[in-house]
C-alpha cells in the first residue's frame, strides 16, 4: 500500500558507537559485500517499534508488505541542506527503477522536530519530493526515541544561542525488509546511482551476507 | 566591479603567474572566467544554485569559489527581502568521515574504511564567520558541507528561476550572482 516508506528519522548513530573503544566489535558495520550500504551486525528489527502517521493515517509500523521493502529516514523539514539532499536522491533513485520494482519499495519520513513540524508542514514538504511516502509525527518523545534507537540511529534538539531549535540527527537512510530487520543503510552522500543499485539487488532478494545466522560455521537459517 | 588602479600590476602579476602555472590557469583562465565575472582579484563563482523550497520554509545556495591570484574569504552572504528573511554562512558537520570519497563508495569492498560507526554518525549544521579561499585554489559550497543558509522564504523558489546572492569578501569586494533554482 505505501509504496514508499520513507521514514525521516534522522537520529540513527547510537551514541555509544562513537567511542569505539567503547563499541565491541559485534557492533560495527560491514559485512554488505559489493553494496554501496552497509549492514549492521547484529542485524537490528525494527517490527516492535512504531511512529503515529498523519498520511496516510494509519500506517504507522515499518515492516515491509510482502516480498517488498520500506526506505525509512528520520529529518525535519527546516533543515535545508541534509534533508533535502537526501529526498532529492531518494526520488532520482526510486525513478531508476522499472514500475514494478517501484510499486514494491514504500517510503516513511519521520520528523525528529514534531514542535516544528505539524503534521500539515512535514505532509507538504515530504509530499513535494515523494508524493507517496508515509509521513510520520508523535509528540511522544519516548515513541521517537524508541523508533531512532531500535534502527540504530541518533537525535537531539535543543535551543540555541539564538533561540532556534538546533536539530542534530543520523543522516542515514535504512532499508527495511518483510520481517521488518533493517537490512542494509545509507550514508549521507550515497550516490543515487548506488542506491538504485542496492535496491534492484534487494528486490531480487539478493542481502549483504553479515548476519551472524548465516556466517556461524554450520549454521542453518 | 570597481578596481582601484594601483591594484593594475597586481593583477598583471596574478596573470603572469597563471601563465606559469598551467594547472591554475587551465580551469580559470584569468581574462573570461566562465560565469562572467569581472574582477580578477575577487574570486570567481562558478555555478550557483539555489534548491527548491516552498514559502515560509528554509533553503539552501551553493556554489564554488575559486581565487585565480591571491586567497580571500567569504564574509557574508544576502538575498532580496523579497526572496528571504535573512541569508547566513553555514556549515554542515558529521556524518561519515571522508564525505568526500563518497562517489567512491561503490568501489569499497566490504566499507574497509568503515570500522567502528562512522557511517552513521549524527549530523548538524553552524554558522561560520567565513569561508576560506586558498590562494590559487577553490572552495566548493555544496551539499553536507559549507552553504548558503536561506532563512524563512518570503516566496516559493521553483525550478528555473534564478535568485541574486550578494557574496562579500574580507577583501571588502562584494559580487552578486544570479543562482538558479534548482530540484537539488
Ligand atoms: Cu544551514
Amino acid at each position: 500500500m505505501a509504496v514508499v516508506a520513507l521514514v525521516l528519522v534522522a537520529a540513527s548513530a547510537a551514541c555509544a558507537s562513537s567511542d569505539p573503544s567503547a563499541s565491541p566489535p559485534v557492533d560495527g558495520t560491514g559485512g554488505a559485500e559489493g553494496f554501496a550500504g552497509y549492514q549492521r551486525t547484529p542485524v537490528r528489527s525494527v517490527s516492535a517499534v512504531a511512529v503515529p502517521s498523519v498520511d496516510p493515517v494509519d500506517d504507522p509500523g515499518f515492516v515491509a508488505a510482502p516480498g517488498g521493502l520500506r526506505l525509512v529516514y528520520f529529518g525535519f523539514t527546516s533543515c535545508p541542506d541534509v534533508c533535502p539532499t537526501t529526498l532529492s536522491d531518494l526520488r532520482r533513485s526510486l525513478a531508476e527503477l522499472t514500475p514494478g520494482e517501484r510499486a514494491r519499495v514504500a517510503v516513511d519520513v519521520v520528523t525528529v522536530d514534531p514542535a516544528r513540524d505539524t503534521s500539515a508542514v512535514l505532509t507538504g514538504y515530504v509530499g513535494a519530493f515523494l508524493p507517496d511516502a508515509t509521513s510520520h509525527r508523535t509528540d511522544d518523545d519516548a515513541v521517537l526515541r524508541a523508533a531512532v534507537t531500535a534502527f540504530g540511529g541518533d537525535y537531539s534538539v535543543r535551543a540555541g544561542d539564538d533561540g532556534e531549535p538546533e536539530v542534530s540527527h543520523t543522516g542515514d537512510v535504512y532499508v527495511v525488509d518483510d520481517a521488518g530487520r533493517v537490512v542494509l543503510a545509507w550514508p549521507f552522500g550515497t550516490p543515487a546511482p548506488s542506491i538504485a543499485a542496492d535496491l534492484r539487488r534487494l528486490l531480487a532478494g539478493e542481502r549483504p551476507d553479515a548476519e551472524p545466522t548465516t556466517s556461524r560455521p554450520g549454521g542453518r537459517v | 566591479m570597481n578596481r582601484p588602479a594601483p591594484h593594475a600590476f597586481l593583477v598583471g602579476a596574478v596573470a603572469l603567474l597563471a601563465v606559469l602555472l598551467p594547472a591554475c590557469g587551465s580551469d580559470e583562465p584569468a581574462e573570461a572566467p566562465p560565469d562572467g565575472s569581472t574582477s580578477r582579484t575577487t574570486p570567481a563563482v562558478v555555478d550557483p544554485w539555489v534548491r527548491v523550497a516552498a514559502a515560509g520554509g528554509n533553503s539552501a545556495a551553493y556554489l564554488t569559489l575559486t581565487a585565480s591570484g591571491g586567497g580571500d574569504a567569504l564574509v557574508s552572504v544576502s538575498v532580496p527581502t523579497d526572496v528571504a528573511a535573512e541569508a547566513q554562512l553555514h556549515e554542515t558537520t558529521g556524518g561519515m568521515d571522508g564525505m568526500d570519497g563518497m562517489d567512491g563508495m561503490d568501489g569499497m569492498d566490504g566499507m574497509d574504511g568503515m570500522d567502528g560507526d562512522h557511517s552513521s554518525g549524527m549530523m548538524s549544521m553552524q554558522q561560520v564567520q567565513e569561508i576560506q579561499v586558498p590562494a590559487g585554489g577553490s572552495v566548493s559550497l555544496e551539499p553536507g558541507g559549507f552553504h548558503v543558509m536561506i532563512l524563512d522564504l518570503a516566496r516559493d523558489l521553483s525550478e528555473g528561476q534564478t535568485v541574486p546572492v550578494t557574496l562579500t569578501f574580507a577583501s571588502g569586494a562584494s559580487t552578486t550572482v544570479d543562482a538558479e533554482v534548482r530540484a537539488g
